[in-house]
């Protein structure tokens, strides 16, 4: 045991302790609204495409299969779950709570990506359903069914993207944790990655019914 | 190994921070977090069986307001934001701000655009070379939003028979 933990480590250019959580944690803040606005012209281009082919997309979203949407929203919905309680964890000075939370939120986040590129996409694939002029399927209206899977791919292939930048963040927020840097005293970077990470699960909590139930 | 290279805190740039007296911390009991993923996952079933019955116009709202109430759950207990910094909720509140004013003035051209085409057909001349409006042509009749793609693509092909400018594919047929 280190004769530093449970105490704070105010780096020098701080006169107190609150002044650097506050900090640290509003340069995350405004990290996650460009966060929210990057995905946001995405949410703009699929309400215009929309509003424009109410019917293809309509139809199109029957192509996709809700089942493995859900199971995917109830994975990353526990997966920030488990976020939350890393952190609480830490500041409980649960260092067991802390490493568990955590394999489970990878475990889960590795689940998620399973299910999306194993038994999500390459069924898309093989049925024809690409995006704009690699469109292939025999569908009523393939002239606008690529719009909508052009959007489905890149929302929810940038968003896979972001889970996978979740997953080495938290494989290298465990290694601080068996390291021995998370205690009472300081578990901030536990705290910023879990909120890096509900802004994943809240992007998808949109994703999901857009694309897979009222599209 | 000397004691202070294992320890933490650890020097940075030269710098090391000083190991002072941890301020309170806010923490949550367990039930609260385990009771929002109840609500979440309670949420997500009424999603799926509301969206499996055809509620007309309906059902996108009701989708949104499900997916909303969600997101509130999550930031204000998961993210804290409730016994946060309010700066904080105003930072997160502000992006969907002018995220809303990104969208509203997009959509005040996209989903005008047929009205104004629709006047310069009275001018100008439309001829192959002109690529139809990305959005579609309104036409006299068709009521406002109605989807005007099939329509236009329809009026270009009887005008010009064989030419199949505007589709996604060219003049190629879609492939199977």
């Amino acid at each position: 045991m280190s004769p530093t933990e449970g105490k704070f480590p105010l780096a020098q250019h701080f006169s107190e302790p609150e002044q650097q959580l506050d900090s640290n944690k509003l340069g995350m803040w405004l990290f996650l609204v460009t966060e929210i606005l990057l995905f946001g012209g995405l949410f703009c281009a699929y309400i215009v495409f929309r509003s424009m082919h109410p019917a293809s997309f309509h139809e199109c979203h029957k192509l996709l299969d809700w089942k493995l949407g859900g199971i995917n929203t109830v994975v990353l919905l526990i997966s920030s779950l488990t976020a939350a309680l890393a952190i609480r964890a830490a500041q409980v000075n649960d260092r067991n709570g802390i490493k568990i939370n955590l394999f489970i939120t990878l475990a889960c986040a590795a689940t998620f990506m399973i299910i999306k590129l194993v038994f999500e996409w390459p069924a898309k694939f093989e049925h024809g359903y690409l995006p704009g002029y690699n469109f292939m399927a025999d569908v009523a209206n393939p002239d606008q069914a690529h719009i909508f899977f052009g959007l489905y791919f890149l929302m929810t292939g940038l968003h896979g993207i972001h889970v996978v930048l979740g997953m080495i963040m938290f494989t290298w927020l465990l290694v601080k944790t068996y390291k021995g840097q998370f205690h009472s005293g300081w578990w901030q970077p536990l705290e910023l990655g879990g909120l890096y990470w509900h802004v994943v699960d809240l992007i998808w909590i949109f994703l999901f019914p857009l694309f897979y139930l009222a599209g | 190994m000397s004691h202070e290279s294992h320890d933490y805190p650890k020097p940075f740039l030269g710098l090391t921070p000083r190991a002072v007296e941890a301020p309170h911390t806010h923490v949550l009991p367990k039930w609260i977090y385990f009771s929002v993923l109840g609500a979440l996952l309670f949420l997500t079933v009424v999603t799926v069986a509301t969206a499996q019955i055809n509620l007309g116009v309906f059902n996108l709202p009701l989708a949104m307001l499900i997916a909303g109430t969600k997101a509130t759950l999550v930031a204000s207990i998961f993210m804290h934001l409730y016994w946060d910094h309010k700066f904080n909720l105003l930072l997160f509140m502000s992006s969907l701000l002018f995220l809303s004013i990104f969208v509203v003035i997009t959509m005040l051209d996209t989903q005008a655009r047929g009205m104004v085409d629709h006047q310069r057909e009275n001018f100008l001349p439309r001829d192959e070379k002109v690529e139809l409006a990305p959005g579609g042509v309104m036409h006299p009749g068709q009521p406002f939003g109605a989807t005007t793609w099939d329509a236009n693509h329809e009026k270009f092909q009887a005008k010009h028979p064989g030419h199949d400018a505007g589709s996604a594919h060219g003049a190629q047929p879609a492939a199977h």
